[in-house]
């Protein structure tokens, strides 16, 4: 609205301009005051046409860029604070019962997981569950084997065709780097998957097989709402409730995506620990390598004037 | 074109109009109609309360926040554009109209309230 009227206002200007230069070749033959007003009327005219087209156009909205998320207290929000990793382990379990039945997790290999969230035996006895191709035997028939620590955790479909088509033309994300790949990080998540309201706002119409959440640009997401309250029972014994799953999965995939944070942070601090300790004491050697600079004493003593 | 120009008067004149006070204005008339809806929606969840035992930390927060004075303003605007829209939906030639009012920046408006008040308190309900 703001530019429109900006815009109408330099219409108006390069009129003005254009007509008065005619005029000074028409030897002023026509009345400037009239030129102003028809100027003037111009430009209310174009303002107004561009106010009725702006009544129409549905460009720049607040539901196209959806709505911001707001900030949680993440564990790991602190300068020095690291993930709940009890989180990441009901997290990873909520992964697995509810968001792995479409997302893949790519990039993320079994191994990773061995003390972070679980210990070696039970990434082992997770890893085995599923099967891999393994080499072929003698005469050249493709074999499977159970999976170990170093195969990469598999995805529900073979490949995206399969992937879309079995969403009706969605594709669900790869989850190994989505809090890094979206403005918001964990808090736009968590508000994703808590945010769907019980119906969308009156008058919002949507695409067939699509479900509405006000965080997702545009409001329209092929993904419905999965989390619902009791949906999985956490082995020590939290009360399974939506924002409590919402919360562990969100900080499983923040692990996901940054799985170097705590160990950064570790680094960090070692970091600052030493080298600002060597800055200082440089700061003390350097006393002494100037000392003997700063102390020197140079003196000039004038040749006695001949008489 | 002459429709616009009122409208746009009509949008200048709501710049200086304080919001609220037009508001009280018009809550017995819009709720005519609501009255109803509002009091079954209240005892549907009055019985999921007494139902279910844990509840959702975040839905309950949210629930506190609609009940402070500005979550209630924010509420009585949606349900206003509500009764709007579904007052145009009604009318003939609906389906044919260039230009569909959503409530789209007044359910905005409530939720982003709610999450700014919400928010906050949520993760240390949780574990």
């Amino acid at each position: 609205m703001f530019s429109r009227s900006i815009l109408s206002r330099m219409v108006s200007k390069t009129t003005t301009r254009q007509v008065s230069t005619i005029t000074g070749k028409t030897a002023k033959s026509v009345n400037n005051k009239f030129l102003i007003t028809g100027a003037a009327l111009t430009g209310i005219t174009a303002s107004g046409l561009l106010y009725a087209e702006s009544l129409t156009a549905n460009a720049m909205t607040a539901a196209e860029h959806g709505l911001h998320s707001p900030e949680f207290d993440w564990p790991q929000n602190g300068p020095f604070s690291t993930f709940d990793h009890a989180s990441i382990r009901r997290g990873y379990q909520v992964y697995r019962e509810v968001c792995a039945a479409c997302h893949s997790l790519d990039r993320v290999a079994w191994r990773t997981l061995v003390g972070v969230s679980h210990t070696n035996s039970e990434v082992k006895d997770m890893a085995e569950e599923f099967e891999y191709d393994d080499e072929p035997d003698d005469n050249g028939n493709p074999k499977k084997r159970p999976g170990k620590l170093a195969d990469y955790i598999p995805g529900p479909y073979p490949n995206e065709q399969a992937a879309r088509a079995a969403n009706q033309g969605a594709l669900p994300p790869d989850l190994s780097l989505i809090v890094k790949a979206r403005h918001g990080g964990s808090d736009y998540i968590f508000s994703l998957l808590t945010g769907y309201p019980e119906d969308a706002p009156e008058g919002v119409t949507l695409p067939v097989g699509s479900n509405y959440n006000p965080y997702f640009p545009g409001g329209s997401i092929a993904m419905g709402r999965v989390l619902f309250d009791d949906l999985v029972e956490y082995e020590d014994g939290t009360p399974a409730t939506t924002s409590q799953m919402a919360k562990d999965v969100t900080q499983f995939l923040n692990w996901c995506s940054e799985p170097e944070h705590d160990e950064r942070k570790r680094q960090g601090l070692k970091a600052i620990i030493i080298l600002s300790s060597l800055y200082l004491l440089s700061v003390w050697v350097k006393k002494f390598k100037w000392a003997g600079i700063k102390t020197r004493k140079f003196t000039y003593t004038p040749p006695k004037p001949r008489k | 074109m002459l429709s616009t120009i009122v409208d746009y008067i009509e949008e200048i004149k709501d710049q200086f109009v304080p919001i609220i006070a037009k508001a009280e204005d018009e809550v017995e008339e819009a709720n005519d109609g609501d009255d109803d809806d509002d009091e079954d929606e209240d005892e549907d969840e009055d019985e999921d309360e007494e139902e279910e035992e844990a509840k959702d930390q975040y839905d309950e927060l949210r629930e506190e926040c609609l009940q402070t004075d500005k979550g209630k303003a924010l509420k009585h605007h949606y349900d206003e554009c509500v009764a709007r829209v579904q007052m145009q939906k009604e009318q003939p030639g609906y389906e044919d109209l260039e230009n569909k009012e959503d409530c789209v920046e007044e359910f905005f408006h409530l939720q982003h309230y709610m999450d700014s008040c919400a928010a906050p308190r949520l993760f240390s309900k949780l574990k």
